[in-house]
């Protein structure tokens, strides 16, 4: 697989180290704007290919190169340049275009612009404070990014909220698995979970908030 | 029987076939609310409300028709109206058709980038009359469901992988040293492909040994540059090969 990474910033550095995970024998391309910075990222990623260029000069080298590529991230420490390079490369349909977020209130114009995979890296924290603090309601723990769904978690703290959790699980058939009190994990039946559980459930964005508007976690 | 129980025979069979139609279109409704809602809820209550009145106006008709109207004139009342309906109406329900086509067929979801025709954007919502997209330059545009019944669709997001299969045919050359050119020239492209290369099947007819293999790439774009480029290296070991 050929990837592409745009950007030499600590963004750019998960992104090519996940890459090179994925695909130990992919051809790994980064594009640098700095010469120092092209010179560092040689030393510390000798298995790809470090290529300086201007700003301008990343959508021609793109456009160059549209039959090749097969996965783009655009993690440059601008989100004004990230949405430019992410747009081009939609326009001339390369097939998996990833743009990483500096600031996670750019998110919707990303979304409105077209972005499919949009990586906010601030995301986690809300959900990790909450799930560490253990005060939550609703928590979600992971959103998919094919899918309009995620995981999430829902803290079992009355019996009107037994009851509701119970029949959406045996209604829907959704997977899901238990936390109980006692720091067990189960994935047992819908009768054994428990008031002070916490439910994790894999669903479809719409079926968790109609879950969450019946257990009047959500306002309709 | 005199006339007059007669009649009232016949106003309380009509008034039996309105109340059984009302029934079996609610039931009928209920019944594809339950069935269809995978296919959107809106969609399928549309659809519910649809079936019931349709089984309802039958139910009139019979009831008229029990009443002694002549029934080659209801009917032909109705097929006017419904003509006329349909005539009227035809570009709703060519739209209604193509959400149902949308629906079942799933083309593509909510969030996909798609082409169709010229237009191509990001699909923001699929409604019962048309679909919305945002296209590359923001532009908000609108979409009749009856266009994706008369245009092909392309679905960019859905830009899973390709596989394609491709058969090397070597002349004058065993099976052992066929498999190890092979695997040597697929190592040179490897760095290319989504998934690692696949010998599939090896087999040898008269003097020639069929290679079957199987690439996969996420860029389709590549796969013309790919074939080019394994041909290179076949040629380059010095054997006689033929891609098929």
């Amino acid at each position: 697989m050929r990837s592409v990474v745009i950007g030499g910033g600590h963004l750019a550095y998960f992104a090519i180290t996940a890459l090179r995970d994925i695909d130990p024998r992919g051809r790994l391309t980064i594009i640098e704007f700095t010469s120092e910075k092209v010179e560092m990222l040689k030393k510390t990623f000798p298995f790809a290919d470090v290529v300086l260029s201007s700003i301008e000069g990343v959508e021609e080298y793109i456009s160059r190169n549209r039959f090749l590529i097969d996965v783009l991230v655009s993690a440059t420490d601008s989100d004004a340049l990230n949405l430019r390079y992410a747009k081009h490369s939609i326009k001339i349909d390369l097939p998996i275009v990833i743009a990483i977020l500096n600031n996670p209130l750019n998110e919707p114009v990303f979304a409105k612009e077209n972005v499919r995979y949009v990586i906010n890296p601030y995301k986690t924290i809300e959900s990790k404070i909450k799930e560490i603090v253990g005060k939550f309601r609703v928590n979600v723990i992971h959103e998919f990014s094919k899918v309009e769904g995620g995981i999430y978690a829902i803290k079992v703290e009355d019996a009107k909220t037994l009851r509701r959790v119970q029949s959406f699980v045996l209604k829907s058939d959704t997977p899901f698995f238990v936390l109980s009190t006692d720091k067990r994990i189960r994935a047992s039946s819908a009768k054994d979970i428990q008031i002070g559980d916490v439910i994790y459930l894999a669903c479809h964005d719409r079926e968790i908030k109609g879950l969450l508007k019946k257990i009047g976690r959500l306002e309709s | 029987m005199t006339p007059e129980e007669y009649f009232i025979v016949r106003v309380a069979l009509a008034i039996t076939s309105i109340a059984l139609t009302i029934f079996l279109g609610s039931k009928s409704g209920a019944l594809i609310m339950r069935n269809l809602s995978k296919f959107g809820r809106s969609f399928a209550s549309k659809l519910a409300e649809l079936v019931k009145y349709f089984i309802i106006i039958l139910g009139a008709i019979v009831a008229f028709s029990i009443l002694s109207l002549d029934v080659i004139v209801l009917t032909s009342i109705s097929i006017g109206i419904f003509i006329v309906l349909l005539i009227s109406m035809r570009d709703v329900f060519s739209n209604y058709a193509g959400e149902i086509y949308l629906r079942v067929r799933r083309p593509f979801d909510e969030g996909d980038f798609i082409k169709v025709g010229r237009i191509s954007g990001r699909v923001v919502s699929i409604n019962s009359q048309d679909v919305e997209l945002v296209s590359v330059k923001g532009e908000r545009i609108i979409i009749p469901n009856q266009f994706f019944l008369k245009y092909p669709v392309v679905n960019k997001s859905s830009a899973a992988p390709t596989s394609i299969e491709l058969k090397v045919v070597f002349s004058g050359v065993a099976p052992e040293e066929a498999e190890k050119i092979v695997a040597e020239a697929l190592s040179v492209i490897q760095p290319e492909l989504f998934e690692d290369p696949k010998i599939l099947s090896i087999i040898t007819r008269d003097d020639k040994t069929e290679v079957d293999l199987l690439l996969s790439v996420a860029n389709q774009q590549k796969m013309k540059w790919l074939i080019g480029r394994l041909s290179k290296e076949l040629h380059g070991r010095g054997v006689e090969v033929e891609i098929v």
